[in-house]
This record gives structure tokens, C-alpha cells and sequence, in this order.
């Protein structure tokens, strides 16, 4: 591993990588695409198939909630973000993390 | 102990109605799960990232992994089926066995898992007893991790099946392949976080099914109107165990000295505390604090889970005719109480989710035994007893070689379980054997000093060998016990209080271990105090797992009102 010293371009690669690494981003994104696709079909059910949910628009009900979800999962990303390592901590390598010196193998 | 689970795997898994968007659903969700592989592969450098997540994972995250490497086929299907067999008796399970026991692992055991900077829980009996008792161990969780792998493996082929139309076998060696994906790039960070993801969508998928369920029955009340045809311990889970004047003992689920002694201490606490493939997630947190938080904050969605396992399999029993009699038609087993149920309420878009939930749930449950496995195989016995003193790199590389052999050896015995009718009820009656025994010998050794490596030995071995005098005398007189859970619930009793005496009459007579060698490992030779750093009292392991478990306890008052 080679410890040039970082630069801007290191920098920004090491946050998107930290973001990317952050599993709420991960699931606020799945749960956005579920969220859509599943009010869509909420929107254009048919009445058999509201009929077989006990008359319920399940699917509508379901997307509305997963959009929410999503939104909260946004909404914590933004308002605690993940933590980036600092300028000394990174190197030309953005993913690679400090080692813990307390861990040997034996 | 959910024989009923059997059943399940070798049923025809109900036919669902799936339309392109469920598809779609179901293929963005591979698409994120091979895609999380891919993003953290970046950070696996070492074996330490590959085996142990690089021991930077937030508690929340860790707790949730905990409880949903757990939530694969044996729960979900499993508990639904004894919630349509049982009703509300099936509770016990979780409330006063699961929770208390995660309390548990949190609040006491943790700091010595973590504080000794243990890679695996097997590692634990090395250092503190010695090789044989470590070898016992580690080679027993092994194999039952294969096995375990096994059933999830195929549980997922079986939903595949039911999919796409495809024979068993490959759709056994397709899911097998969709698995090894994702752990061979992401390590035990790759199936943690999609354990994570799985929670929430199997989650997404649970809940609208009971809320469809219980309002297309009539609402709650009615639900609970329409269980009063059924015996008592469907809705009052502790009438029948003999805990009143009464002496009445038609629950089958057991009786109280067994559920409380058998079922809750001993096989719930030995399964959450010393069982790997758990454990691993809760050590894989960045520091002891969060550690010893991650299985309590666990417990408490766990407190929940009923609701939409168990009401399910309720629901299904009142609403699908014939539920139970499979003996013309194998897809009306209990055991398929939840897809019945899906086919039956859910229309297309909250279908997808659904069925994507169950997909996830059982990858991420072999996920969880495989990379369980590889760990302990690689560590435990590969470098403990085979090739010691080889760069970090080759044990990283064998790791890898060793999850497809994990996935193979899943493949085969996915094979087996689809072969053998009853497989999962001996499966969970040999796990009876190893867990009750193990447990007591790990809370011996932290808690009694004076306990010495051969007491160690000799306890575990004959406390595997007295579940297994017990199981074979239920299996010369099968009228004995009322159930096959009341069996593993004895069978844990009387197989740890062989391995106390055991332990204990060898223990005074053996030289005790070194105190210097039990630094760390054993209650009043800590080697620093537990808490590093002060936390707010409401972060504090004590104060969240006593609330977690008066919750718990608290949630039969239920039962009191309806």
C-alpha cells in the first residue's frame, strides 16, 4: 500500500465511498424503488385485486408506507452523516481503512 | 423442536399468482444484494475484515443483523406453523426464552467475548479449559452449521420452485450460487449488511399480510371470538402447563417446569449466548459498548416478531380450509401456513415484497451459518490444530476457498433434507444435545474459578452423552413426553445438570487453571474495568435489557385483557 499523500480528488472519492458504505443510504434506496413501484400499483389495482386484500388497496397502503420509511432513512442520513476519515487518515487508496494495532494474530 | 418445519420443506410450496412487478421487485432486490457485495469487497483487506467485519459495525446495525440471521426459514416458517397448530402457546418462545436470553448474552456474557478479544465463541474454551474441550466444540458447531445451511438452502429452492416452475435441483444449485456470491465478495461485512436489508423487507412483507389477515376475518375481536371454539392454550399460552391448582396438562407445548427451566433457561440462553453463528454479529461491533447493546437492542423488535409469525399462522388456521390435513394434499401443511396465506390475501406489488422477504430471509439464513462456519473452521481448527504460523493472507484465501466448500457442503445436505421426511426435527433434537451442555460449561467457566480444564472436558462430554441416553429412551418409548418440544425441553434439563455435576465432582479433584491464564476470561479477574468510557444512563446495557425483558414479560398482560 502505497501512503502518498492525499488529494482533493482522494478526498472526495473517500466520502462518496463513505456514503456508499453507509447501509441506511443503501436501504433508504431500495426502499425508495420499492416504494414507487409498489404505490404504482396501488394507483392502477384493479377491483379484483382490492377485493382479494378485504376490500383493502394493499398495495397502495404498503407503497405509501415504504415511500415513508425511505424518507425517514433520507432524513437521518442527512441529518447525521457518515463519518468520513479525515484528510490524514486518507491515502491514494480511499477504501482502505486504519489498521487497529490492537489486533495481532497469534 | 419445529418438527412442523419438516413438513414444510417437503410440501409443494403453494402456487403464487407473481406478475411482472412482483418480478421486478423480486430482481431490484438481488440486484442491491450482489451490488452491497461488490461496494464492500472494497474494504476487505485482511482476514480480520473478512472473518470478523473488521470489528467497525454500529450497534443498531449489529443487533439487527443479530436477530435476522436468525429470521430464516426455521423461524418464519416454523413458528407460523406452531402458531396454526398451537395458537398464542407458541409465545413462550420468545417471551420468556429469546428475549431474556439476548438480555442475557448482552449484560453478562459479552464481556468476556469481547473483552478477551475473541475471534469465535469456540475460541473461548480454548483459553479457558484447554484443546479437547475447544475441539468438541468447535467441531460439533461445524457440522450443525452445514446442517443448518442445508435446510435454509433448501427452503429457498422449494420457494424458487414454487417461483419459476424449476425442478428442485437446480434451483437448489442456483440459490446455492446466489450465496456464495455474496459472501465470497463481502465477507461477514457482505452477509451482515444484507441481513439488515433482509430485516426490513421480510418486515414490509409480514406486516401488511397480518393486516390484510386479521381485518379480512373480521378484526381482532372477532379473531379472538372465533379462537374461543379452540382449546384454551390457544389464547391463554400458560393454561395447561400445570402452573395452576388445577393440575390440568392438556398444553402441549409442555409443562411449567419445563418451559421455564428447559425451553427458557437452558436451550434459549444456550442457543442465543453460545451459539456462533448469533454471536458473530453482536462481536463484529466497533467497541464493547456497543457490543453488549447490539443483542439488546435486538431483543426488543424481537418482542414483536410474534405478531406477524405467530398471528399469521393463526389467522391461516381460521381462514384456509383444511389447514393441517396434508395427508391427501402436502401443500396444506402447517408449515406452508405463510405462503397459503400469501396466495390467498395479497395481490400483486405487496405480493413481490412478500415473497422477496421470504427469498431474503432464507439467504441471509444460510448466509449467516456459512459464514459462521468458515470462521470457526479456519480459526478454530484449520490454524488451531492443522497449519499454524501462516501469513495473514493465506488464511484469508483459505476463508474464501472454504465458504464454497461451506455452500457445497450446503448443497449436500440441502439434498438430504429433501430427502428425509423428518430431518428437521432430528436436526433440532441433536442441537438439544450440544446446546444445554455447552451453555453450562461456558457459565461455569466465567463464573466459578476454581472450574479446571478437565472439569470442563469431562462436564461437556457427558452432558452430550445424557441428552443422548434421554433421546434415545423417548425414541424406545415415544409415549413418554407429550410433544417433541416437551423432549428437547428435558433433554436440555437433564443434560445440564449432568454437565454441573460432572464438572463439579471433577473440578475439586483436578488441578485448577492457573489464575494468571484466566485474566480476562473469568469473573473477578477482569484485566480493565468493563465500561471504557461513561455513557448516558439510558445507553447502559443493564438499564436497556431490564427494560427489554420487563416488556417482554409485561406482553403477556395481553392475554389477561382479551
Amino acid at each position: 500500500m502505497t501512503q502518498s499523500q492525499p488529494t482533493d480528488d482522494d478526498l472526495r472519492r473517500a466520502k462518496k465511498y463513505a456514503r456508499l458504505m453507509d447501509l441506511r443510504f443503501v436501504i433508504a434506496s431500495l426502499f425508495a424503488i420499492f416504494g414507487v413501484i409498489v404505490t404504482l400499483t396501488g394507483v392502477f389495482a384493479s377491483p379484483e385485486e382490492i377485493n382479494k386484500a378485504a376490500g383493502i388497496n394493499i398495495s397502495l397502503w404498503t407503497g405509501l408506507f415504504l415511500l415513508a420509511f425511505s424518507a425517514s432513512f433520507w432524513i437521518w442520513v442527512f441529518r447525521s452523516p457518515p463519518e468520513v476519515p479525515t484528510s490524514s487518515e486518507v491515502t491514494s487508496d480511499a477504501g482502505d481503512r486504519s489498521e487497529d494495532e490492537n489486533f495481532q494474530m497469534p | 423442536m419445529t418438527s412442523v418445519v419438516a413438513e414444510a420443506v417437503n410440501a409443494e410450496a403453494a402456487m403464487l399468482d407473481m406478475h411482472f412487478v412482483d418480478y421486478l421487485l423480486l430482481f431490484t432486490y438481488f440486484a442491491f444484494v450482489l451490488g452491497i457485495g461488490w461496494i464492500v469487497k472494497r474494504s476487505v483487506k485482511s482476514s480480520k475484515d473478512f472473518f470478523q467485519a473488521g470489528r467497525s459495525i454500529p450497534a443498531w446495525i449489529a443487533g439487527l443483523a443479530f436477530i435476522s440471521a436468525n429470521l430464516g426459514a426455521i423461524e418464519i416458517l416454523g413458528f407460523a406453523a406452531n402458531g396454526a397448530q398451537y395458537g398464542w402457546a407458541s409465545v413462550h418462545y420468545y417471551w420468556i426464552g429469546a428475549i431474556p436470553a439476548m438480555v442475557f448474552l448482552g449484560v453478562v456474557m459479552m464481556p468476556f467475548y469481547y473483552g478477551a478479544k475473541l475471534k469465535s465463541v469456540p475460541e473461548y474454551l480454548k483459553r479457558r479449559y484447554n484443546k479437547p474441550t475447544h475441539l468438541v466444540n468447535a467441531s460439533s458447531f461445524a457440522l450443525s452449521a452445514v446442517l443448518i445451511a442445508g435446510v435454509n438452502l433448501y427452503s429457498l429452492a422449494i420457494v424458487l420452485r414454487a417461483l419459476l416452475g424449476w425442478s428442485l435441483a437446480p434451483a437448489i444449485v442456483v440459490a446455492a450460487m446466489l450465496v456464495l456470491a455474496y459472501i465470497l465478495v463481502g465477507g461477514l461485512t457482505g452477509a451482515i449488511y444484507n441481513e439488515v436489508m433482509q430485516f426490513f423487507v421480510i418486515i414490509a412483507g409480514l406486516i401488511p399480510l397480518t393486516i390484510v389477515g386479521v381485518i379480512a376475518v373480521g378484526g381482532p375481536g372477532e379473531v379472538m371470538d372465533r379462537l374461543s371454539d379452540y382449546p384454551t392454550y390457544w389464547t391463554q399460552p400458560w393454561s395447561g402447563t400445570a402452573i395452576d391448582a388445577t393440575g390440568d396438562t392438556a398444553n402441549p407445548i409442555g409443562d411449567w417446569v419445563g418451559l421455564i427451566l428447559g425451553q427458557a433457561f437452558i436451550l434459549s440462553f444456550g442457543y442465543w449466548t453460545t451459539n456462533f453463528a448469533e454471536v458473530q454479529r453482536a462481536m463484529s461491533a466497533k467497541n464493547m459498548n456497543a457490543a453488549r447493546r447490539a443483542p439488546i437492542i435486538g431483543a426488543f423488535p424481537k418482542i414483536f416478531i410474534p405478531f406477524i409469525v405467530i398471528l399469521p399462522g393463526i389467522i391461516a388456521a381460521l381462514t384456509i380450509e383444511g389447514l393441517g390435513d396434508d395427508s391427501q394434499d402436502s401443500s396444506l401443511s402447517y408449515s406452508n401456513a405463510i405462503p397459503l396465506l400469501m396466495g390467498e390475501f395479497l395481490p400483486t406489488g405487496v405480493l413481490g415484497v412478500a415473497v422477496t422477504g421470504l427469498v431474503a430471509a432464507f439467504m441471509a439464513g444460510m448466509a449467516a451459518n456459512v459464514s459462521s462456519f468458515n470462521t470457526v473452521v479456519t480459526y478454530d481448527l484449520w490454524q488451531s490444530y492443522f497449519v499454524k504460523d501462516k501469513p495473514d493472507r493465506y488464511y484469508l484465501r483459505f476463508g474464501r476457498w472454504l465458504t464454497v466448500a461451506g455452500v457445497i457442503g450446503g448443497i449436500g445436505t440441502a439434498f438430504i433434507a429433501a430427502s428425509y421426511n423428518n430431518i428437521n426435527e432430528y436436526l433440532q433434537t441433536l442441537f438439544s444435545f450440544f446446546q444445554a451442555p455447552v451453555f453450562v460449561t461456558f457459565i461455569l467457566g466465567m463464573f466459578w474459578k476454581r472450574t479446571s480444564a478437565w472439569g470442563g472436558f469431562y462436564g461437556l462430554v457427558s452432558g452430550i452423552l445424557a441428552a443422548g441416553g434421554l433421546w434415545a429412551f423417548a425414541v424406545v418409548e415415544p409415549e413418554f413426553f407429550r410433544s417433541n418440544f416437551q423432549q428437547a425441553m428435558w433433554m436440555g434439563i437433564v443434560a445440564g445438570a449432568v454437565d454441573l455435576v460432572v464438572t463439579v465432582a471433577v473440578s475439586v479433584k483436578t488441578a485448577p487453571v492457573p489464575e494468571k491464564q484466566l485474566v480476562g476470561l473469568v469473573k473477578g479477574l477482569e484485566e480493565r474495568p468493563i465500561m471504557t468510557e461513561p455513557e448516558p444512563w439510558f445507553k447502559r446495557p443493564p438499564v436497556l435489557g431490564g427494560a427489554a425483558i420487563a416488556l417482554s414479560l409485561g406482553m403477556y398482560s395481553i392475554f389477561l385483557v382479551i
